[in-house]
């Protein structure tokens, strides 16, 4: 820990000063360069894909769920990277870990994704089977499934809004007081009254923690209810409780994934190389490894069960999310194989191998490495769920009857994803113009919390953890 | 170097302690030359002593390879040797195999981990405490201790009694 | 922060040592209502033995009863020690220091108390020994490893040796303490223990790292085993109970009625070994609020678990459904295990003011415990009693006297043990308490005190 320099220790220093950060997150990152204009125009203009892949999707005119397979891949995968990055930092605040202070804001600014997810939610809710004849949470309500998933998703997608917006608050009432142009104007709107007085802190504390407690809760409803009903529902013969925590475990382990690889990005790409140090990598790859072990452990509770008890309608369960047709011979042309090992191998396998060394999960390119293949193992994971699930065609029954065939993915789809990758990125560049992708409130209080000093022939460094 | 003797400077508190290992630095030795005995855990190189690298993780590792194959060879070979179908599973019914597997191995890490500690901190030591040790050091009190040829031990004393070392404990010969 | 008080080195020991050096009267009258408890087991157990296994209340089909709840609630109360430390370990919660040992006791006595529950169930203890040894080289009739039975000793087993190994290491520093502070015999025999510890800086490292590297093993095989002992039941076709969500339901439960013991053992600890300076209302307040996570990740579970019954509207289940819910005497034991599990103890300790509250602490937390006794009861037994298919292979399942008091033996036991050992070496670590205080750095802020602590780094920037 200690620099020594012939006989004379050097202290390191904060990586910045207060003075620092007003100048950097305040005025130099609001400032929108070339390369910012760009990746707006193109995201923007990227945007309008998913609306003419949808329209596409509807003009083809079959309104058979079968054929909107991979839209609903592309839909859950994109929802679940999405809304599980709020949660990874929702998790540590609560936890108080003092490290994630100047990530929190990159990774809540994903809760701008919602309304997206909302608007690309509908096509499911519109395509997907009537829940009579099948198994069903909901006991043969007549709304169900459409009302009470639209009321869940709509909760989680508020909540996170208003998470955002109570975390931002601070920081929108410094670009009011100290912004230009637009952005000080929108911060203006924004900002209302907050001046920062003892009681707004102490209010705004408890609205954190309050709202965070609220999307943790609305997070795993809304897993609950969509991996339920738009998943194991069309499944005759899947009853697999563990599966909504598996969604929404899974859910988190990619936002993590996907912060991991923003983090490297805006340190690359947005010169925040001080906000997002090999300490910010460290601590996220730790969660992601546990993370990665969940996604292993959730899994094994259902397969074992599944394999041992060896019931005829638990053993197609396995043959259509697993090992495929066990008629076929050749494994390897099972395509419900293929995707199960394209999952579990970069979900689990290849994450564990590599973070297990501490030398790579204790760097900046190991667990940024890890968040791709992450994001990659949990497509195919939502492919193999999704573009299974969607392809049964079958109508209630004890068990499943045959596996059926997967119909291959369009152009459309290709586009709905494009689109709402786009959409979603334009929305989080676009919001980052007005209050940045570091939070200045909490940055600055991560620099008081933490001080450096001399400590017998050396030094330490003391953390304070206020209540 | 069969003739190196220890002596050990018994420091009240750290910052004394901190004293004593500057002036050893002024006197000419270094990081290698001296260790430090304490109570309890102290900030890494709070004395400014050098800890050399361990190698722990070898023993889990190893400890863990060794479980793995262990627990494979027993469930595969039991499961060949009798070969009787029960519940319609596979002779080598393989995710039953992962479990023990699973078990084993980290049961065979935990116990090299335990091993290599021991090892690692050079116990168990035979000959109790050593050569030169004091109970006040889990009392709260700090020692110094020089490793060093016996013509340099004087300047050794002089530089920890400088520091303000209440005692100081020398080897038996 | 007025009740943080700093402490020497000297007061330490005094502190935490004296019940290894002498035996006060307030530990002496604590070992009575644990001995009462325990003699009354074994008087039942040797009824048990000498009559066979009528005296219980087993009876076709449900061969499953107090015993085995027992086994699945002192396996779950062992998973605290783990879950305390190793977490608190990996996460570096400075809180964790003198909660980890007493936590980490507590599962190896558990465990062991856990393990006679299959022996005695057993009814005839001494054949066990026919069923495990000698093993059959001549036949070569092997153990079926695809048996969760089997599975389950080997998972137990490792747990245990786990444990009993990561106790053992951690204490070295403390064995050394006291062969410094004793003489004579007891010098000769903790010397031996100690085994020639020094206190150098190398060995204190390989402490702390061996600290995160066995939580980091220990924590996987902690999850196992209650995953595995919910497959005991699991992997069988028993409705109601091959339900995939079992594991980690299991593990969840286990974790909250096992951190509800360590609050009840703080409690205890504060009172009889006088740990006021030690075990503080932050403490009590930090415990607290862990739980009250844990508590809804249970719910949660619980309600997969629930909700999922009725999923797929097979009789069989919705059998064992309504015996839960509507038949006596489960409709009372479903609604006390809810309350007091959940709904009384997680209000309470959302307020700050209970968190810091001992003795509402304790009584809440054996609320819990409760609750949660009575969820193993709430799931293993009502399965079972309607296992087949044929309504007349059905029946009610009425506990014995004597299992209950072997139930309440097994509290006994594990306060028995806990307080033997309590003898012999501090339930509070000594050098661990030491290094709290040597860590801590109170910053003046303004007006007001903070806590900070020391944390070592190697990176020129840190936040």
């Amino acid at each position: 820990m200690q620099k020594t320099d012939g006989n004379e220790v050097v202290i390191p220093g904060a990586p910045a000063t207060q003075e620092d950060l007003t100048q950097e997150l305040l005025h130099d990152s609001l400032q929108t360069g070339s390369r910012m204009r760009k990746a707006l125009l193109i995201s923007g203009v990227l945007s309008i894909l998913g609306f003419v892949g949808l329209i596409m999707h509807f003009a083809s005119g079959s309104s058979d769920h079968t054929t909107w397979n991979f839209y609903a891949v592309v839909y859950f995968y994109v929802f679940s990277v999405t809304m599980g990055i709020p949660m990874a930092s929702i998790g540590l605040r609560m936890a108080r870990a003092q490290w994630r202070r100047p990530t929190s804001r990159s990774a809540e600014l994903f809760a701008i994704a919602g309304p997206i997810n909302l608007i690309f939610f509908i096509p499911i809710l519109l395509v997907a089977p009537p829940i009579e004849g099948r198994n069903s949470l909901w006991m043969d309500w007549a709304l169900a499934p459409w009302f009470p998933d639209i009321i869940m998703m709509v909760l989680l997608v508020v909540t996170g809004l208003a998470f955002l917006y109570v975390s931002l608050l601070p920081d929108l009432a410094s670009v009011r007081d100290h912004g230009i142009g637009r952005a000080q104007r929108i911060a203006t709107i924004l900002s209302r009254d907050w001046n920062g007085t003892k009681s707004q802190w102490s209010i705004h504390k408890s609205a954190l923690g309050i709202l965070g407690a609220f999307y943790i809760t609305a997070y795993a409803m809304t897993h609950l209810v969509l991996a339920t009903d738009f998943a194991m529902t069309l499944v005759p013969g899947w009853k697999d409780p563990i599966f909504p925590a598996f969604h929404a475990v899974t859910g988190i382990q990619m936002g993590t994934a996907l912060l991991i690889v923003t983090m490297y990005l805006l340190r690359r790409l947005g010169g925040f190389g001080r906000y997002f140090e090999l300490e910010q990598f460290w601590g996220y790859s730790r969660l992601l490894l546990a993370l990665s072990l969940f996604y292993f452990y959730f899994w094994w509770c259902a397969f074992i069960l599944f394999w041992y008890a060896r019931l005829p309608h638990e053993q197609a369960v396995v043959a259509l999310f697993i090992s495929g047709d066990y008629a076929d011979p050749s494994v390897f042309s099972r395509p419900q194989f293929l995707m199960f090992l394209g999952a579990i191998g970069f979900s689990f396998f290849l994450p564990l191998l590599l973070l297990m060394w501490n030398v790579l999960r204790r760097s900046i390119v190991g667990p940024t490495i890890v968040g791709v293949i992450i994001l990659i193992g949990g497509f195919f994971d939502r492919m193999r769920l999704y573009a299974n699930a969607w392809s049964v065609d079958q109508v209630g029954g004890h068990g499943l009857e045959y596996i059926p065939e997967i119909n291959a993915p369009t152009i459309s789809d290709l586009f709905v994803m494009v689109g709402m990758i786009s959409s979603i990125l334009f929305l989080y560049l676009l919001v980052s113009r007005v209050v940045g992708f570091v939070s200045l409130w909490e940055t600055r209080q991560a620099l008081l919390l933490r001080f450096v000093k001399p400590w017998g022939v050396g030094h330490v460094s003391v953390v304070i953890k206020p209540e | 170097m069969a003739d190196n003797k220890d002596l050990m400077g018994v420091f009240a508190d750290t910052d004394t302690a901190a004293e004593g290992a500057r002036q050893l630095k002024s006197a000419g030795f270094t990081s290698d030359d001296y260790d430090v005995l304490t109570g309890n855990p102290y900030p890494e190189g709070a004395f400014g002593e050098h800890v050399k690298k361990n190698r722990l993780f070898v023993f889990a590792l190893s400890g863990s390879f060794i479980g793995f194959a262990i627990a494979f060879l027993f469930t595969a070979a039991t499961q060949t040797a009798f070969p009787i179908v029960t519940g319609g599973k596979p002779i080598l019914a393989i995710p039953a195999m992962i479990i023990i597997m699973y078990e084993m191995t980290l049961l065979f890490a935990m116990i090299f981990t335990v091993v290599g500690v021991i090892f690692e901190s050079r116990l168990p030591r035979p000959g109790g405490e050593g050569p030169v040790y004091d109970t006040r050091i889990t009392l709260g009190y700090i020692g110094l201790i020089v490793t060093t040829t016996e013509d340099r031990l004087e300047k050794a004393e002089e530089a920890l009694k400088a520091a303000g070392a209440e005692d100081i404990v020398r080897e038996s010969s | 922060m007025q009740d943080r008080p700093t402490l020497t080195p000297t007061q330490i020991n005094e502190e935490l040592l004296w019940p290894v050096f002498s035996f006060r009267r307030r530990h002496a009258i604590a070992f009575i209502p644990p001995m009462i408890l325990l003699m009354g087991g074994v008087a039942a157990v040797t009824i048990l033995v000498y009559q066979g296994l009528w005296v219980t209340g087993l009876a076709r089909p449900a061969f499953w009863g107090f015993f085995i709840v027992n086994f699945v609630f002192w396996i779950g109360v062992s998973h605290a020690g783990t879950m305390i430390s190793a977490i608190l370990r990996l996460t570096q919660a400075e809180w964790k220091r003198p909660i980890t040992r007493a936590a980490e006791v507590m599962t190896i006595f558990s465990l062991i108390t856990s393990l006679l529950h299959p022996v005695i169930h057993a009814g005839r203890p001494w054949r066990i020994i026919y069923w495990l040894l000698p093993y059959d080289f001549s036949r070569g009739i092997w153990p079926d490893i695809r048996s969760p039975l089997v599975w389950d000793p080997i998972a137990i087993t490792t747990y245990l040796t786990g444990s009993v190994l990561f106790v053992f290491t951690a204490l070295i520093p403390d064995f050394a303490l006291i062969r410094d502070q004793s003489t004579g015999l007891r010098k000769k025999i903790y010397g031996q223990l100690a085994l020639g510890w020094r206190g150098t800086p190398r060995q204190w490292k390989l402490q702390g790292i061996f600290g995160l590297l066995m939580s980091a093993l220990i924590l996987p095989v902690f999850v196992s085993v209650h995953s595995i002992v919910s497959w005991d039941f699991a992997v069988s076709v028993v409705p109601a109970w091959h339900v995939t969500v079992y594991a980690p339901y299991f593990v969840i439960g286990a974790v909250h009625s096992g951190v509800s013991m360590v609050l009840t053992l703080m409690a205890l600890m504060r009172w009889i070994f006088k740990l006021e300076n030690y075990i503080w209302e932050d403490h009590f307040d930090a415990v607290g609020r862990l739980l009250i996570v844990i508590a809804t990740l249970w719910l949660f579970f619980f309600f997969l678990d629930f909700a999922f019954s009725f999923y797929t509207r097979e009789e069989q289940e919705l059998a064992v459904m309504e015996r839960r819910l509507f038949e006596w005497p489960f409709n009372a034991i479903t609604v006390i295990m809810v309350f007091t599990s959940y709904i009384i103890p997680i209000p309470l300790w959302l307020s700050r003011r209970v968190r810091r509250n001992i003795p509402l602490m304790f009584w809440t937390s054996i609320l819990v415990n409760i609750g949660m006794w009575l969820e193993r009861y709430f799931l293993i037994i009502p399965a079972i009693e309607r296992k087949q298919e044929l309504t007349f292979l059905w029946s009610n399942y009425v506990p014995s006297l004597i299992e209950s008091l072997v139930v309440l033996a097994s509290f006994g036991m594990v306060g028995f043990l806990l307080l033997l050992f309590a003898k012999f070496v501090p339930l509070v670590p000594a050098w661990e308490a030491k290094e709290g205080v040597v860590f801590r750095e109170d910053v003046q802020f303004g007006q007001v005190v903070l806590p900070g602590i020391i944390k070592e780094t190697e990176e020129e920037n840190v936040w």
